[in-house]
């Protein structure tokens, strides 16, 4: 049998899988695939220009509405944003059509501000909190109702960019943890979820950019350039990302019974080294280099790519130690990753090495 | 069995979809991925993302060495060292072949060596020279080694030198000294990073499949576009601070965009660089319909922010309705060229 398969239908034909997908199963597949063909998801480069064109309409009508004086009390801007949001919902619901799709978007943007901002001036105090429990809510009943992966999206990491807001003004670290172990919980769940719901599918792209993103801000904090009283120990988020780093790799490798497999064991022991002498952002890094390869996904490797670089200039910036030492460990670290590259060429089972 | 679906490109993202619609079951997936990404495959991808961190952190960490160390060595030692890196590097990538990944990127070590040594030799002996002739001079002694090397990412570092020499040479030299505006500045990055992008086409077309990566078509032409809209954007926002030069930017713009769109609908069939071209006339567009509305005009008449939204609307709405429509065409346009 030729292993370069090429075609779905190769990939059903082959012995490993053959006798798994029934006569059934792939007349299934095949409708499937020609439904999801005729309702293709839109491209990327369509759904960044539609963002960033409802972004700039919502500031407009936001700019309108404040300039001709229509709203002009908290309680105004909210009755104005529940509108704006139900007008959104409805609209959505009852066209298609590319302009009416755009106008919905820039409504629910524009109303979820307004709601927000209205909140934050009805109780008079502009408190981070009383804008992080709307946007809680906001978020908690438009997101079912509201089909659009833009809004969905962005409403969440709105909700944890506000979270993370708060906890600095709060000045509580350790809810950073929490905070780190919610996002990691939830990235989890969400990527490695049997059978997800098609409306979960932007949540998973807002936590795998607001789990690194957290990440990066706490680096921030930890580099005395900002906050200096803002930091505290970061193990408990190492921890828990090395947990669920391990965890990762038997999923993808099939179970615990792959436990003894040589290359599972190198990638085990470097990523506990990882965390205990890194910082937790290069453990999600990692991660998400790792899931976006095994799932096929371009959105989540570009992240990594994005932010592997970024924490490991944070890691070494933040050495205590002066920059001649850090040149060598940070070239000795490069030499360790070429020499652990060795090592895996080495290990590569023979029988199936191409 | 409907053989036109099955015989779609079998990747891991369809799999896996088609296991959370539930169509695959647990097993059914697991062996699939296996066929799909055997472990040789993982095995290959690991060594490779080892080899492109490694690389880079023994780069960096070579670089902040003599950030850090220069001032107490001698400058034959600093020399030396840079010198023996940049011949190990070459002679290590001649050894290795420059079809392998690993000669390919120890020759993009090499090179960066090169613009070490120009910065260290600058510092050395305080020659006085812009910083303008440190990346020129790179780019020029490198360029040997960037033919050679059938190697993309190394053709964009020696682009991205050429560049910051043009930009820092017309702010170190151009416009002080001699009163060179901008816009040429434009133009000259525009022409570079075009002439780049059309060599790289040609290149596909010839069958250099080290080129074939679409990264660098966008990145190109994304750069070319910036560029000739600068110029663009200034003449429609501020007319009469501007020269002839603008408005030929501006023209040169508009025969960019043009010409992007007929190669990419009509020869080269791609819907990134159109998407790309599609944003930037809208962005050119606003700021046109933007200034003629609020040029004159008191900034209270709040019914023109809300006509201006809906402006917006209308021109990305429509914007990206065309796209769809262009990529539905072409798609059905290849269908019938394969049948």
């Amino acid at each position: 049998m030729n292993d370069s398969i090429t075609t779905i239908e190769e990939l059903l034909a082959h012995p490993k899988v053959q006798g798994l997908v029934s006569q059934e199963d792939a007349e299934r597949i095949a409708e499937s695939l020609g439904k999801s063909e005729l309702a293709s998801k839109e491209p990327m480069y369509i759904r960044i220009l539609s963002g960033i064109g409802a972004w700039f309409t919502a500031a407009f009508l936001i700019l309108f509405l404040g300039i001709s004086h229509i709203v002009e009390s908290g309680m105004g801007a909210i009755i104005c944003g529940i509108i704006f949001l139900v007008a959104a919902i409805i609209i959505a619901r009852s066209s298609k059509a590319a302009f009416l799709s755009q106008l919905s978007l820039a409504l629910a943007l524009a109303g979820n501000i307004l709601v927000l901002g209205g909140a934050a001036a009805e109780f008079g105090r502009y408190e981070i909190s009383v804008v992080l429990i709307t946007h809680a809510v906001v978020c908690a009943v438009v997101y079912p109702l509201y089909a659009n992966s833009i809004y969905r999206f962005l409403a969440p990491t709105a909700l944890v960019a506000l979270a993370t807001a708060w906890i600095v003004e709060e000045e509580v670290f350790v809810l950073m943890h929490v905070l780190i172990g919610a996002e990691t919980l939830l990235s989890g769940i969400l990527l490695l979820r049997k059978k997800r719901p098609p409306l979960l599918t932007p949540l998973v792209y807002s936590a795998a950019t607001m789990l690194p993103a957290t990440l990066l801000f706490m680096n921030l904090t930890q580099m005395n350039i900002w906050r200096t009283d803002f930091d505290g120990p970061l193990w408990p988020s190492s921890l828990l990302l090395a947990g669920g780093l391990i965890y990762l790799y038997f999923h993808l490798a099939g179970g615990l019974k792959r436990l003894r497999e040589p290359w599972l064991i190198l990638a085990i022991v470097s990523t506990i080294l990882l965390g205990i002498f890194t910082t937790p952002g290069i453990l999600v890094a990692v991660g998400l280099l790792i899931v976006g390869y095994a799932f096929g996904d371009r959105i989540l490797t570009a992240l990594s790519y994005l932010f592997v670089p970024c924490f490991l200039v944070f890691f070494y910036y933040a050495l205590n130690v002066d920059l001649a030492n850090k040149s060598w460990v940070i070239a000795g670290s490069g030499v360790l990753l070429l020499v652990v590259r060795w090592i895996v060429g080495r290990c590569q089972p023979k029988e199936v090495a191409t | 069995m409907n053989g036109t679906e099955l015989n779609r490109t079998a990747d891991i993202g369809i799999i896996r979809k088609l296991y959370r619609d539930g169509l695959l079951s647990d097993d059914a997936l697991i062996s699939a991925s296996a066929v799909l990404r055997p472990i040789s495959s993982w095995f290959s991808w690991a060594r490779r993302m080892l080899l492109f961190f490694g690389s880079a952190m023994v780069l960096a960490g070579i670089i902040f060495f003599f950030a850090y160390n220069w001032a107490a060595m001698g400058r034959f030692l600093k020399f030396g060292l840079i010198e023996a890196g940049i011949i190990v590097c070459i002679v290590a990538s001649y050894l290795r072949g420059r079809t392998r990944l690993s000669g390919k990127v120890l020759l993009l070590s090499g090179s960066v060596l090169v613009g070490v040594l120009l910065a260290v030799y600058g510092q050395t002996y305080q020659t006085g020279a812009d910083a303008f002739e440190l990346f020129v001079g790179w780019a020029a002694l490198i360029l040997g080694w960037v033919i050679v090397s059938e190697f993309a990412a190394l053709w964009l570092v020696w682009l991205i030198l050429l560049n910051t020499g043009a930009i820092l040479y017309w702010h170190q030299v151009g416009n002080p000294a001699h009163s060179i505006r901008y816009e040429f500045l434009c133009l000259a990055v525009a022409v570079f990073n075009g002439a780049a992008l059309a060599l790289r086409e040609v290149g596909v077309r010839r069958g250099l499949e080290w080129l074939t990566g679409r990264w660098l078509r966008g990145i190109l032409l994304a750069a070319s576009l910036v560029a000739l809209s600068l110029p663009t954007i200034h003449l429609i926002v501020d007319f009469g601070s501007t020269e002839g030069v603008s408005a030929f930017a501006a023209f040169a713009w508009t025969i960019a965009a043009v010409g992007g769109y007929a190669c990419y609908r009509f020869k080269l069939r791609d819907m990134v660089p159109l998407a790309l071209i599609v944003m930037n006339v809208c962005v050119i567009l606003l700021t046109l319909i933007g200034k003629i509305f609020f040029h004159n005009t008191r900034f209270n008449e709040g019914g023109l922010f809300l006509l201006f939204a809906l402006i917006i609307l209308g021109v990305v709405s429509g914007a990206a309705f065309w796209l769809r429509k262009t990529a539905a065409t072409m798609a059905n346009e290849t269908k019938e060229y394969a049948e």
